[in-house]
């Protein structure tokens, strides 16, 4: 719920006028609307073509927004129209059509593979996924229930605290460390040669 | 850049950080690029973390958009009229003329209180305040202040006359609010500010 009002507080900022506000918006869950987009465009280049589109058309769309659905459920709305109609652009037929339009985060995921994946896409996302677990299991135990309690749960700093038995400020900072220890495994997947840290944007 | 702002950072991308310190490091991730990086790294952690399958991470789309949306008229984006903001409007008028009188009582306190140093009203209500520090131009963080433990203080019987004296100009919110905390800060000191009991107003 935290989130939720927090993406809230992000868009009153565009809808005055604060562009960096949306930069952040973006930075955020530009990762998850692409993954929505490779369930009907596996070229990641194409893909991310259309993931930019359908940004810069929620952007152009914000001020019509009221805040009646969560933020990233009117986005995947837009996400997802905008794959369709790049596939009805190209004539060509759509991966997967079994999209929970309520909640872009349950997206099934059917085929995986298609001609137009590249390995070097494939080797990345599947070192993201294998260094992001490895590093989840080498945190602490306090560090690995903070982080785990938050992104799976969604539970708020203070419910955790409460569940932790601690104040606040401990499950902030041991969140953001849990965070830094798998970050640092990520930096070294991209700086590895799988790709560069750079380009992670 | 260092862990303390990463920490806001990691505060933020879950909606926990206050809207003072967000403003501020909205601004300082406009220019540092180190900090999108981080915060784009950390949304991918999340993103791992609740997916069934693989996530791609993204690596131009936010470095594309941005510079697409520096492109934008401003006209592109306006601010809407959110439902309930007329009310509000309305409610901040009586809120503006309560708020002054709050300030006047403020300033009545200190100065009861600096004339007669020991009294006990005047210690409490200067006491475990946090220093203040001479604005910077550009900070480049900001961390809210935590707020002191100890009480408020308890309203002197010249603060609760001024208040009672100037409730014909607050709104009958303000008013029900600010009687209503007095009588449970302290209802010795508001019956002996009110008058007794079966006078009529002047």
């Amino acid at each position: 719920m935290r989130a939720e009002a927090g993406d809230i507080a992000l868009v009153r900022r565009v809808q005055k006028g604060d562009k960096a506000a949306f930069d952040a918006l973006v930075l955020k869950y530009q990762h998850k609307v692409l993954k929505l987009v490779q369930r009907y465009v596996r070229n990641p280049a194409e893909a991310e073509d259309i993931a930019q589109e359908a940004f810069i058309k929620a952007y152009r769309a914000l001020p019509a927004f009221r805040g009646d659905s969560a933020f990233y459920t009117w986005l995947y709305r837009i996400a997802i129209n905008t794959a369709k109609n790049a596939l009805v652009a190209s004539r060509r037929r759509p991966v997967s059509y079994d999209l929970d339009l309520q909640d872009g985060s349950q997206v099934q995921a059917q085929a995986r593979l298609a001609d137009t994946e590249t390995p070097e896409a494939l080797a990345l996302t599947d070192e993201i996924r294998r260094t992001v677990n490895e590093a989840i299991e080498a945190l602490p135990d306090d560090l690995r229930l903070a982080i785990v309690l938050r992104e799976l749960e969604g539970l708020s700093y203070e419910d955790i605290a409460k569940t932790m038995e601690c104040p606040v400020g401990t499950v902030r900072s041991r969140i953001f460390r849990a965070r830094e220890a798998i970050d640092r495994s990520l930096r070294e997947v991209f700086d590895g040669g799988l790709g560069r840290i750079g380009d992670i944007e | 850049m260092t862990d303390r702002i990463k920490e806001q950072l990691s505060a933020f991308l879950d909606g926990e950080l206050p809207d003072t310190e967000s403003a501020l490091l909205l601004k300082r991730l406009e220019r540092d690029d180190e900090l999108r990086g981080a915060l784009s790294r950390y949304s991918l952690v999340g993103a791992v973390l609740r997916s069934d399958g693989d996530v791609p991470a993204a690596r131009q789309v936010a470095a594309r958009v941005s510079a697409a949306i520096a492109r934008e008229p401003a006209r592109a984006v306006g601010f809407v009229r959110l439902p309930g903001h007329d009310a509000f409007r309305r409610g901040a008028a009586g809120f503006a003329v309560a708020a002054g009188v709050a300030l006047g009582a403020v300033l009545l306190v200190q100065q009861v209180g600096s004339q007669d140093p020991a009294a006990p009203d005047a210690v409490v209500a200067q006491a475990e305040l946090p220093p203040v520090l001479p604005p910077a131009e550009d900070p480049e963080i900001y961390v809210t202040p935590p707020a002191p433990d100890a009480p408020a203080g308890i309203p002197p019987a010249e603060f609760a006359n001024y208040l009672v004296a100037h409730y014909g100009y607050a709104s009958p919110l303000v008013r029900r609010s600010v009687g209503a905390g007095l009588i449970s800060d302290d209802e010795t000191a508001l019956a002996d500010a009110l008058p007794p009991a079966g006078t009529t107003e002047p």
